[in-house]
């Protein structure tokens, strides 16, 4: 089963993000921020990341840098309320697979987005 | 009466000055005669001019003098000095002490001329003619010119054929002479005291006339006139001499030197009036000159704020001729107010107020300082003003900068921070409705509203974030032409019912900066044209290049135009007419923001009932 780490603070969003995944038949882990974030990445195998930008303790963006340094294959898909080029370019730069604009358009289209990303080549 | 002279009064009400003065008799000749105006009559001046020396006329006259026109017709052999009824006591005792040395020099003349038992016959002595016509003349002399004329008739009275005159001052220096003289001006020598003098060569005194011509001369004619008034110093006395000159072998007769010294009196009033008129026109010409050399606009203005001078800056801050401005009031000129302007330092009464701010005309906004006067009991004052409508602009243009800066700041912080929980929000009720099975009918729409509702607020947000600049994107060359299609492309739903014109040419300048702001400038501008005329209605959109390659894009729409009270405020953040909830008020602003981004202006006409333009120009 493919199994997805979801990050974010807003534990709102965390849990509509976690059971709209599990709809669309996931295995899904969330955690509310950077560190307990870490945690589960430094003992589970995933497929993909699904992380907020800003966050508490450590950040989306320190968090990417640890998984490019030590999970390359691992994709990350970011989440950021600032919606800018600007942002997106740079996490793009950083070794992001995708950067989503928060609010989503649809939310219900997200699984469909992780399952492309999984599938594209690194 | 402080005069030594025999003096009589004719009239009825005499004033203060002549208490102890004889009422005229016939019958008791008097040397001067003070009569009031409506006394004269022909008869009585008939009367005198058969006397052989007549007594000298002081007449007191109200209001205007109207009968000059009288004497002179009758050609008075004295000529009448006038003063008006309230006249001081000293300049009383003036009058009537020029009246008495009138009469005495007169009387001189007669004894010289052995006219003792002779009346007057005007008719019959041409001299006396030609004299009094030059009295007549100097009376209207109003510049030396005039004077000189005047004095050219006495040509013919001194029957000489070969004599010049000059009017040169106690130096000899040369004021002015008659056209060919064959003198040069002189220089340091004194010539005789007031009165007229006859000098020949060889007399003392008549060195000096030996400097003012180089050739000989038989005998000159000098009349020294004292003047109190001069053009350059009103305290020094000055001295004006006419020299007539003669070369010829026949010196002057005493007859020349008797006419000479009848014409003195009026000659020396003339002068003195002339020179006074001189110094008068000098004067006011200075002052003019003075008050227009002031590059900021000044006017004196009385009690009642009516401008009695303005200068050539004040006529051009109002853009009126200066010949429009006297007599108008000046709150009426500035500020096309009926009454004073409300902060007018003037009204405020003080002596010196300082820069008090008031708002004129086409919205100038102008600092006005006042200055009161005293001016015989009467009220003035000068009022200057300083045009600041641009450093005023200026001024609100950078508080308006900041307060976006700061505005766009916090508007940025919010918006992160709602974006947040608004996408929880938005993305749970997007989950719900799609397993809605469960759901009842009336739970789905509640659920749909709050969807809608995160929706819009997502929107809002984005204009928010958009409005702020915290966008980024490449920055190329915008190709105008093609930022206009995108943007009629996008905007075609709102389009839908509404005619579009368009009228833009193949080739138009391409500007540096992002296309994608420009499209978002044109969709706003459409899509907000689109809800004015609701409906139907025609838009028109064209372009065209400019000189230094610019470019102008023109919006025109035909909704109901914008209430002229709002046009200066519809770029304002926040401002909108639409209804609550349709629009955030934020699409001007918008626009207004990116084509300040893009280097550009934004301009917008909405005249009554033939709805708004937008004009942009890149």
């Amino acid at each position: 089963m493919t199994s997805i780490l979801v990050v974010d603070d807003e534990k709102m969003i965390a849990n509509v993000l976690e059971r709209v995944l599990r709809k669309d038949g996931f295995q899904v882990t969330c955690a509310h921020n950077g560190l307990e974030a870490l945690r589960f990445l430094q003992r589970d195998t995933f497929n993909a990341v699904m992380m907020d930008m800003l966050m508490p303790e450590l950040n989306g963006g320190e968090v990417l840098e640890w998984i490019r340094a030590h999970k390359p294959d691992l994709k990350v898909i970011m989440m950021t309320a600032y919606g800018d080029e600007h942002t997106k370019e740079e996490l793009l730069q950083r070794g992001a697979a995708a950067v989503v604009a928060k609010p989503f358009e649809d939310v219900m289209i997200i699984p469909g987005l992780i399952r492309k990303i999984i599938l594209s080549r690194p | 009466m402080a005069s030594t002279g025999r003096i009589a009064h004719l009239g009825d009400s005499p004033p203060d000055w002549l208490a102890g003065v004889e009422p005229y008799s016939e019958d008791t000749p008097v040397e001067v005669l003070v009569v009031e105006e409506k006394r004269l009559s022909p008869q009585l001046l008939r009367r005198w001019e058969k006397t052989h020396v007549p007594p000298a006329l002081v007449i007191l006259h109200t209001d205007r003098f109207k009968y000059w026109r009288y004497l002179a017709d009758r050609r008075m052999l004295l000529p009448p000095i006038t003063l008006p009824q309230g006249a001081s006591r000293t300049q009383a005792e003036k009058a009537i002490s020029r009246a008495l040395e009138l009469h005495r020099s007169h009387k001189r003349l007669m004894a010289l001329r052995g006219h003792h038992n002779r009346s007057w016959n005007f008719e019959s002595d041409p001299a006396l003619r030609l004299i009094t016509d030059l009295v007549h003349d100097c009376t209207k002399a109003e510049s030396v010119q005039d004077l000189l004329r005047a004095i050219e008739s006495l040509r013919g009275v001194i029957e000489y054929q070969d004599a010049t005159a000059v009017i040169c001052d106690r130096k000899g220096n040369l004021i002015t002479q008659l056209p060919n003289s064959f003198l040069d001006a002189g220089t340091n020598f004194s010539l005789p005291d007031e009165g007229v003098t006859l000098l020949r060569p060889g007399d003392p005194g008549a060195e000096p006339l030996h400097q003012i011509t180089d050739e000989p001369w038989s005998a000159a004619i000098v009349t020294t006139l004292k003047l109190a008034t001069t053009p350059q110093r009103k305290s020094t006395p000055f001295y004006a001499h006419f020299v007539l000159f003669r070369r010829d072998l026949f010196p002057f007769s005493d007859k020349d030197l008797w006419l000479l010294e009848l014409a003195f009196g009026p000659l020396s009033l003339a002068w003195e009036k002339v020179v006074m008129l001189q110094a008068i026109s000098r004067a006011s010409k200075e002052w003019r000159a003075t008050f227009d050399a002031i590059t900021q606009p000044v006017t004196v203005i009385n009690e009642n704020f009516e401008i009695i001078k303005a200068n050539t800056a004040f006529a051009s801050l109002i853009g009126k001729n200066i010949k429009q401005i006297k007599g108008r009031r000046c709150h009426a000129l500035l500020a096309g107010r009926r009454t004073p302007c409300p902060q007018c330092p003037a009204a405020k009464g003080s002596n010196l107020v300082f820069g008090a701010r008031i708002t004129g005309r086409n919205k100038k906004e102008l600092l006005a300082w006042s200055y009161g006067i005293h001016l015989e009991n009467e009220r003035y004052n000068f009022q200057f003003y300083r045009d600041v409508s641009e450093e005023s602009a200026l001024a609100s243009a950078l508080i308006q900068s900041e307060k976006m800066a700061a505005l766009g700041k916090l508007v940025s912080a919010i918006a992160h921070e709602i974006n947040n929980p608004l996408a929880g929000i938005l993305a749970t009720s997007q989950l719900l409705l799609a397993d809605a099975g469960a759901l009842s009918e009336a739970a789905r729409e509640d659920l749909d509203e709050i969807r809608q509702a995160a929706t819009r607020s997502k929107k809002i947000i984005a204009d928010l974030l958009g409005f702020t600049g915290d966008s980024a994107a490449e920055s190329t060359d915008i190709d105008v032409r093609a930022a206009i299609q995108a943007a009629l492309t996008f905007s075609k739903s709102a389009l839908q019912y509404i005619r579009v014109h368009t009228d833009i040419p193949e080739k138009l300048p391409s500007r540096p900066g992002k296309s994608g702001q420009l499209q978002q400038i044109l969709f706003n501008l459409i899509t907000n044209a689109a809800h004015a005329m609701g409906e139907k209605g025609d838009l028109y959109l064209s372009a065209e290049a400019l000189d230094g390659g610019k470019a102008k894009i023109t919006i025109r729409d035909t909704g109901p135009g914008i209430p002229a009270a709002r046009l200066a405020t519809i770029f304002d953040p926040f401002h909108t007419s639409k209804a609550e909830g349709k629009g955030t008020g934020l699409g001007l602003s918008i626009v207004r923001n990116l084509v300040v981004r893009l280097g550009g202006q934004i301009r917008v006409e909405s005249p009554a009932g033939q709805g708004t333009s937008f004009h942009i120009i890149l």
